[in-house]
Parts: C-alpha cells; structure tokens; sequence
C-alpha cells in the first residue's frame, strides 16, 4: 500500500516537472521537448493497452492497428485532399469511436478464443490493418501517408494566433509548447479517468473475470460485454493517441509506424512498467519510449560529435540496437522482477506470496495466541 | 413438504461436451426449503447438471424450470438475477480479490448497499475466520476457509436456490464436518440446496431426499435416510 500511495506522489511530481518543463532554458529543452510529445501520445495508448491487457487479461498484440486508425481518421477528417476539413475537436472525437468500433466489431467474433489463440488472433488483426493502410492508395494514400495535418482546433473557429510569450514558443496551437501541453493535460485527464474506473463496478468486474471467467459469470457478470467494453474503451483510447500523434507529426507518417514493432513496443512497455498499475505502465513508457524517442538520438549526436561514427554506420549507432536492448531488457525482467517495477498490488502478492503469506501467518499466529484460545474455551464452556 | 409447486424442476435434461452425450433425459424436483442431494462417481454427470441449471453448460434437451419460469437457454449471468446461485467446483475464488472484494463480487447483481454490507457482516458471522482474513487475498486462504468463502460468496445474491459442487473436495474431515453443519443451518433459516457430491455418506445425512447418478441416467432416488439405509447404496457408495 505505501509503495502504491508513494508510486501516486512520484506520479503527481512526475507531472509538475513535465509541466515546468517548457519554461526551463537550456540547449537542450526546446529540441527534445518537442520529441516528448509522441512519448505523451505513446503514454496514452499504453494506458488504453492496460485496459485491455492488465485490467481485463486480454492479452492484444495488435493495438499500435487502433493508434494508426485513430491517426487516419484524423488525416483524414483534417487534410485538404478530402472535402471534411473537420476541427481537430471533431477529428479527436471521430477517431476514437471508429477506433472503438473497429476493435468491437473485430473482437466480437473471436469471444470464445482464450489466452495465445486470442493473441494470435489480434497480432493477425495488426499486421493485417497495416497492409489495408498500405494499399488502400485511394483512401490513405498508401506508403506516403497523409499530409498535413494541421487543423483548427474548435469548429466553427480559426485558430488563436498566440503572441510569442518566450523564446522558442511557437504560435500555434500546434506548435511546442501549446501542443504538449494538450498532450499532457490529455494524459491526466486519462490517467484520473482511469483511477475512477479502478473502483468502479465495471473496473471491478473486469478484473474479476481476468481472474476466473467461470466464477465471474456464476456472480451475474456477463463475460462477452465486459470483454468488449474493455476493447471499447482499449481502442478508443489508442484511436485518441493516434489523433494526438498525427498532429504531433503534421501528417500519418508511414504505415509501418503502426504495425506490430510498434505493438509489441507499447506491450513491452507495460510489462517492464507493471501490468494494471497507472503508475507503472508510465513509468515503463518513460523508460522504453523514452529511450527510443530521445536517449538513443542524444547518444547518437553525441557520438557524431565525438567523431565516433562520421560515416553514420548504423551499427555504431545507438539507434540500430534499439530493438536489442528492449530484448535484452525485457529478459532481464522477466528473470529478477517478473511482476513489473511497479507492479499493482495483486500481482505482487501473486509472485511474491512468501512475503504476503509470511505476514498473514504471523498475524494469525498472534491473533491465535491473543484471541482464539480464551473465545474458544468461552464456546466450549456453553 | 408443502403443496406449493416444487422450485426447480429439471425435465428430461440432455446435455453433453463434443460428440459425447453425458446426461441422458435425467429428471429431478428441488421443493422450496428442501436439500436435495446428487451422489455418484466421477464422471458421472453430477457437475454437468448443475452446469446445466446454472447456464454454463448448454442443454441439447429437455426443460429447467425455476420458479415458475422456463431457464432453459438462459446464460448464467442472467440465471443469476432470478435467484439461483452457484459455488462452482474446485471453489473458483478470485485468487487476487481480497476476501471482502470476492464478497463484493458475490452481490455484483444488488445495487442495495446498506443491505450488501449487512450480507456481509452475516457472512462474518457465520465464519467468523473470514472476517479475520478479509483484506487478505482469497488465493492465501487455506482450502477450508476457501471453501467457506465460495459459500458465502454464493449466498451474497442473495439467491432462492443455492447450488453446490462438491463442497467438501479436498477438504480434511473435521473442515467437511464444518462446512455441512453450515448447509444444515442454512437451511434451517429456510434455504433450499441442490448439492452435489461424492461423499454421499456426509451428503444423505445432511439432505432430505437424493437422487443417485450413473453415467449420466438417474439410478435410484428415495428419501435421503433411506438411501443411507439400503444396502447397494451402502455398497457402492458408502464403502460396505
């Protein structure tokens, strides 16, 4: 419990200093400021992810296909080749229910498939989606991608041209600081959003039908609409990052950007975070997402300052062992600290039940000594 | 009993898993306030009927009907609602749920919760070592206290007809012996049981009436004490 309430403080901080963080002069805050704008992005869809996967216990390898949904519809809705030229309001709001509605509409045929069939199922469903986005040319303009995006942002309105308050703000909402600050203020809302839903009858029945199905359905829940309310809400929320990212990016960027590496990369980030915990799951984006967007390409100007790499091999580049180091992580995880860095409560207790067990035995052994005896002779004298 | 009509009436239940048939038109009455018992060997049919009448498994014929109504078809989430419960086998707590938590879950179909929390204090009082463990997680009890957790959980729907499987498998004696003085209480406060067994001496003693199962057909049914008493029941059941 402590380590939960101080992961909710860390949480809090964590927050604030990202909110200070465009104020700060330094060389380096206005470049890699703006690249922690996907990571605020990548943030959100682990947390759509964990719904489904930590909450709920559907293990979906195929998310990063709801992130790239979201991100088309949203291109889509906004760009000047079609005749919508939506606000971004509208877009965001578009994107996240056809996100929903895809992952309802593919996950209602597949309710019955448990466990590695429904994974495999849902890593087709990703790879698949990829290639529609690919060589669906009419609609998504194939490896190109969509461009740009560059929305108002209420409908009806033009954009408010800020003054430029500081060095390095841009005047557009779309510009860094304004637009990280929409991602940031997004990811709180999600996060509070979340916490609620924890303790909401509906986040109970999620997480008690993770733990056994059958006993779930004996207690009046009903297993095929709480899967795919958790699959709603999933991909929803996955489809909102892709609306955020494609604004972040001024455009779709390719294809692959959604596929199953990208997939693979938010569900590692969850694991390595703790699975079903808030704080964890952003904490394991701040590593691993982290790491990719911003550490690698520190290290790899570094490198080129130092002469290190003038040719830029890219195996003396940081960037091209990236995928190792996930691995490698990954491995090590799994080996010393399978429940996650900061892992819910529930599934500490299951890896870990020799600490748990340790505790409650010593509890009962005194509650033995105190209590039992003298209520027991109490009942054996009547 | 009494002249109401009996509360559930299973009719010519056929039901199976694959291209195996596992029951063949078994029929049984629960009266209202009535334990009736089912005794047989594994595999015998005994958790696929009560799967039947709770709606997990699906029936390829015959009728249920509770209450007065025809649940025949009706998934389990919903069965639920009319007021028919199931401790499932193997007692299928939620290992993570904390004891009151799997309560909670107990009642997810009651909106009440001033009445929900006095169901619970109930619990409490009828095995009071799950007060002692309530914030501890269901999958750190003992299998006894499991147990007595699968029943109370059963009883938080507050349900007309509470089913049980095998409430005394792998259990220790003198825990069995606990468990069934809780059934006996139960229905003394005016529960109706269907209970599923394979110790049949605990399961007649404790019921009114039961009903042997053989590779999926009723055999014998009578009166539970004079099961108990006759002789090939004695033999084949009771260890004689």
């Amino acid at each position: 419990m402590s380590l939960r309430g101080a992961a909710g403080y860390w949480m809090v901080a964590g927050f604030v200093l990202l909110a200070a963080l465009p104020f700060l002069q330094g060389r380096y805050i206005a470049t890699y400021g703006t690249q922690l704008i996907p990571v605020l992005c990548f943030a959100i869809l682990a947390l759509g992810l964990n719904v489904v996967v930590g909450y709920t216990g559907l293990l979906h390898l195929g998310i990063a296909a709801f992130f790239g949904i979201g991100a088309y519809v949203t291109a889509i809705l906004t760009t000047s080749g079609f005749p919508f030229a939506s606000s971004f309001l509208v877009a965001a709001v578009a994107a996240m229910l056809v996100a929903a509605a895809v992952g309802v509409a593919t996950t209602a045929p597949t309710l019955r498939l448990r466990g590695d069939y429904l994974a495999l199922v849902t890593m087709g469903f990703g790879i698949i989606t990829v290639s529609v986005i690919r060589n669906l040319d009419a609609l998504t303009d194939g490896t190109k991608g969509l461009t740009p995006v560059s929305p108002n942002f209420f409908p009806g309105f033009d954009d408010p041209v800020f003054e430029k308050s500081r060095p390095g703000w841009k005047d557009s909402w779309r510009g860094y600081p304004r637009l990280y600050y929409l991602c940031l203020a997004v990811l709180a809302g999600v996060v509070i959003f979340l916490r609620n839903l924890e303790r909401s009858r509906l986040g109970r029945a999620w997480v008690a039908m993770r733990e056994d199905e059958l006993a779930a359905s004996c207690m009046g829940l009903n297993p095929a609409k709480l899967k795919l309310s958790a699959i709603a809400l999933g991909a929803g929320l996955a489809g909102l990052a892709g609306a955020l990212f494609a604004i972040s990016q001024d455009g779709t960027t390719e294809p692959r950007a959604y596929g199953f590496e990208r997939s693979m990369l938010v569900i590692c980030c969850i694991i390595l975070g703790g699975l079903g915990n808030r704080p964890g799951v952003l904490l394991g984006v701040v590593l691993l997402v982290g790491y990719d967007q911003i550490v690698t390409s520190m290290l790899d100007n570094w490198l080129q300052e130092q002469k290190v790499n003038p040719e830029g091999k890219e195996y003396l580049k940081v960037s091209g062992w990236r995928l190792f180091i996930f691995g490698l992580a990954l491995i090590l995880m799994m080996r010393f600290r399978p429940e996650g860095m900061l892992p819910a409560a529930r599934q500490k207790r299951e890896l870990h039940p020799e600490r748990d067990e340790a505790a409650g035995e010593r509890a009962a052994k005194a509650e033995a000594e105190a209590k039992d005896k003298p209520v027991d002779r109490g009942k054996k004298n009547e | 009993m009494s002249t109401a009509p009996p509360l559930l009436v299973v009719d010519n239940l056929e039901a199976g898993y694959g291209q195996i048939n596992v029951l063949h038109r078994l029929s049984l009455t629960v009266n209202q306030g009535e334990i009736v018992t089912i005794i047989g060997a594994n595999g015998a049919g005994k958790t696929t009927t009560l799967m039947c009448i709770s709606g997990v498994v699906k029936t390829r014929a015959g009728n249920i009907t509770f209450d007065g109504q025809s649940i025949t078809g009706v998934p389990a989430h919903s069965v639920v609602r009319l007021g028919l419960s199931q401790s499932p086998e193997g007692r299928k707590i939620f290992p993570r749920l904390t004891v009151r938590e799997n309560l909670e879950m107990g009642a997810f179909t009651r909106r009440d919760h001033d009445g929900m929390r006095a169901d619970i204090q109930k619990a409490y009082t009828m095995f009071p070592i799950l007060e002692k463990r309530q914030s501890q997680p269901g999958g750190l009890l003992s299998g006894g206290e499991q147990q007595m957790l699968a029943i109370a959980r059963a009883l938080m729907s507050r349900p007309k007809l509470l089913l049980l499987d095998e409430p005394s498998l792998g259990l220790a004696p003198q825990i069995v012996v606990q468990i069934f003085d809780v059934i006996r209480e139960l229905n003394k406060q005016g529960m109706s049981v269907l209970l599923v067994e394979q110790n049949a001496r605990m399961a007649l003693k404790v019921a009114h009436r039961g009903y042997v199962l053989e590779t999926g057909r009723i055999t014998f049914t009578d009166k539970a004490d004079v099961l108990l008493h006759d002789p090939r029941i004695r033999q084949a059941y009771l260890g004689e």
